[in-house]
C-alpha cells in the first residue's frame, strides 16, 4: 500500500515536471520572438512599425484576460486538434502553453525595453542590421532579465499545471483533487501541496543562482 | 575628408542647426565647441546618419551621406568610428567582446579578428584587461575599450561625443594623449565635440564654436592662444576655466556698449593675490564705485589665483585703463545696463 501511494506521487510529480517544463519550453520559443517584436515595434525603437506593435500587444492582452480554467475549456477543440485528444498530459500542454506564451512575453518585454536606447543607438551607428543588434545587443544585455522572467513564468505554471487536473491531465493537481479533495484524504491533499511548495522554491532558488551568476558583470 | 554643407535641421519649428557649413581636412583635429543646446548632438547625428537633414549635405571622402540607401549608408557609417560621453558598452561581454563587436558588424572572420583585437587592445594600452567586464573598469579604461572599438574599423574619421566629459581629469589627460598618438601615428582625422575648452586647447587643431544652430567663430587653436578669438562666446568659453560666468549673469551681459551701460570687467592675478586696496583706490582716484558680481579668491596659498568679476558704475576709460596697469589681466567681457 505505502509502496503504491509512493508510485502514485512519483508520477505525479513527473507529470507535473513533464507539464511545467514542456510549456515552458514553447512558451520561451514562441514568447522570446513575441517580446522582442513588441520591444522593436514600439515608438522609437528599432523597428518602428506601430500597427504590429499594437495588434500584437491585443493579442497578447486578450490571451491574458482570459482565466486559465476557462482557457483550458475554451481550447478544448484546438486541443483536440493538435494532440489528438483533449485529455491527459499532452493534451494539458497545449493550453498551459497558450497562457505561458503571452505571460512570458510580456516579462520579457520589460526586460528587453530596460536595454539602454542609447546603447541600441550607438550600435546602429555603428552600421550593424536590427537582427544584428537583436543577437548581440538586445538578447545578450537582457539575458538576466529573461532568465528572472522565465523563473517567474515557471512558478506560475507550477501552480496553473494544478488546474489541468480538470481535463484529466495528471499531475499533482489531479491527486490532490481526486484524492484529498474527494475523497477527504486531508494527509494527501497536505503532502501534494508540500511537494509543490518544493518545487516552487527549488525552482525560484535554482533561477535566482542562475540571474545572479549572468548579472554578477551585468552593473 | 569631412565637409558639411549649408546643413539646416529644424525640430517643430525650432531651428537646431541653420545653414551650418565647415569643412575638415585629412588628418586634421577639429574641435566643436557649444553650450547645451548649441546644436552639437544634432550636429552629431547629422554626421553619422543617424540624422536626415532638412537641408544641405555631409560629404565624407566626397561621398553624399543624404544620397545613401540604407545598406550603403552602413558601409559608410564603418567610416565614421564613434567615441561617446557614457561609452556604450556591452555589460554582458569582456574588454575582447565588445571589440570584437565592431569587428563581427564589419563581417570580418574570426580568426582575423582574435589578430586585430590583440592589435587594438595594444594600441589603447589595455593588455591584461582583455577578459574584463566594462564594470570591471575605470572610467578611462572603458572609454579605452570605446576608442578600440571605434578603431575597429580602420575609420577614417574619428567622431568623439563629449569623449571625456564623463571622466576624472587624470583620466582625460591620459585619454586625450591617447587621442593625439592616434591621430599623429594612424593619421586619423578627429572630429571632437565638447562643451569644455581645455579639451580643445590641449588637441585640437582648429575649433569651430557653435551657438544657436549656428558657426559664429572658426578659429585655429594658435591664433586662439594668441586672443585672436572675435566673437564673445568664444571669449566666454575662454574665461571659463578661469571663472564661470554665473547663467543668471550671462542674460544680463550684452557684447555691445550702449549710452549709461557699466562695463563688465574680469580681473585676474596667476601669480600675486589682488590688491585689497585695489576697488578703494578706484572710487578714491576717479570716484567710480565698482560692484563685484562673482569672484574666485584662491589666495597665495593654492597658486594664488584669483579673478573677480565686476561692473564699474560708469564707462570710464582711464579708469580702465588704470586697472588694467594694476592687475595682471583685464578684460572687458560685455556691458550691462544700470538695472541689473
Amino acid at each position: 500500500m505505502r509502496l503504491q501511494i509512493f508510485e502514485l506521487f512519483c508520477k505525479a510529480t513527473l507529470a507535473t515536471l513533464e507539464m511545467v517544463f514542456a510549456s515552458a519550453v514553447i512558451a520561451v520559443f514562441f514568447g522570446l520572438p513575441l517580446a522582442i517584436l513588441l520591444t522593436i515595434t514600439r515608438p522609437g525603437g528599432l523597428w518602428p512599425i506601430r500597427s504590429i506593435g499594437r495588434v500584437l500587444g491585443f493579442v497578447v492582452d486578450l490571451t491574458r484576460a482570459v482565466p486559465f480554467i476557462i482557457l483550458l475549456l475554451i481550447l478544448i477543440p484546438f486541443t483536440r486538434f493538435v494532440v489528438g485528444t483533449a485529455l491527459g498530459t499532452a493534451a494539458a500542454i497545449v493550453p498551459l502553453s497558450i497562457t505561458a506564451i503571452p505571460y512570458f512575453a510580456r516579462i520579457a518585454e520589460v526586460s528587453l525595453r530596460e536595454v539602454s536606447p542609447e546603447l541600441i543607438d550607438a550600435v546602429r551607428a555603428m552600421g550593424a542590421t536590427r537582427a544584428k543588434i537583436v543577437r548581440s545587443v538586445l538578447i545578450p544585455e537582457a539575458l538576466p532579465g529573461l532568465v528572472s522572467g522565465l523563473t517567474v513564468t515557471l512558478v506560475s505554471l507550477i501552480s496553473a499545471s494544478a488546474m489541468a487536473g480538470v481535463v484529466g491531465a495528471g499531475g499533482l493537481g489531479d491527486l490532490a483533487i481526486r484524492y484529498g479533495y474527494q475523497r477527504f484524504n486531508t494527509a494527501m491533499m497536505l503532502w501534494v501541496v508540500s511537494i509543490l511548495v518544493a518545487l516552487t522554491i527549488i525552482v525560484q532558488f535554482c533561477g535566482n543562482i542562475v540571474s545572479a551568476r549572468l548579472k554578477a558583470y551585468n552593473r | 575628408m569631412l565637409k558639411v554643407e549649408n546643413l539646416s535641421k529644424a525640430f517643430d519649428g525650432r531651428i537646431a542647426l541653420g545653414k551650418v557649413s565647415f569643412s575638415v581636412q585629412a588628418g586634421e583635429i577639429v574641435g566643436i565647441i557649444g553650450r547645451s543646446g548649441a546644436g552639437k548632438t544634432t550636429l552629431l547625428r547629422c554626421l553619422n546618419g543617424a540624422e536626415t537633414p532638412d537641408t544641405g549635405h555631409v560629404f565624407i571622402e566626397g561621398k553624399d551621406l543624404s544620397r545613401f540607401k540604407e545598406r550603403d549608408l552602413l558601409a559608410l557609417r564603418q567610416r565614421i568610428g564613434l567615441v561617446f560621453q557614457s561609452f556604450n558598452l556591452l555589460q554582458s561581454r569582456t574588454v575582447t567582446g565588445n571589440i570584437s563587436l565592431a569587428l563581427e558588424i564589419l563581417g570580418i572572420p574570426k580568426k582575423e579578428r582574435l589578430y586585430r583585437i590583440e592589435k587594438l587592445i595594444q594600441l589603447v594600452g589595455l593588455e591584461g584587461q582583455e577578459t574584463k567586464y566594462p564594470t570591471q573598469l575605470s572610467g578611462g579604461q572603458k572609454q579605452r575599450v570605446g576608442i578600440a572599438r571605434a578603431l575597429a574599423g580602420n575609420p577614417a574619421i574619428l567622431l568623439c561625443d563629449e569623449a571625456t566629459s564623463a571622466l576624472d581629469p587624470e583620466a582625460t589627460t591620459s585619454i586625450l594623449a591617447l587621442l593625439e598618438e592616434i591621430n599623429k601615428e594612424l593619421g586619423v582625422t578627429i572630429v571632437l565635440i565638447t562643451h569644455e575648452m581645455d579639451v580643445i586647447r590641449n588637441l585640437a587643431h582648429r575649433v569651430l564654436v557653435l551657438d544657436q544652430g549656428h558657426i559664429v567663430e572658426d578659429i585655429s587653436t594658435e591664433a586662439l592662444a594668441k586672443g585672436q578669438a572675435h566673437h564673445a562666446l568664444t571669449r566666454s568659453f575662454i574665461n571659463d576655466d578661469q571663472v564661470h560666468l554665473a547663467d543668471c549673469l550671462r542674460s544680463f551681459v550684452t557684447e555691445k556698449a550702449f549710452s549709461g551701460a557699466m562695463p563688465v570687467l574680469r580681473l585676474g592675478s596667476m601669480q600675486n593675490e589682488l590688491s585689497s586696496t585695489l576697488l578703494t583706490d578706484l572710487y578714491r582716484t576717479f570716484g567710480i564705485t565698482a560692484s563685484i558680481l562673482q569672484a574666485d579668491i584662491r589666495g597665495k596659498s593654492s597658486g594664488g589665483h584669483d579673478t573677480l568679476v565686476l561692473t564699474l558704475s560708469h564707462n570710464h576709460e582711464h579708469a580702465i585703463q588704470w586697472l588694467s596697469q594694476n592687475v595682471e589681466e583685464l578684460e572687458v567681457i560685455g556691458y550691462a545696463s544700470s538695472d541689473l
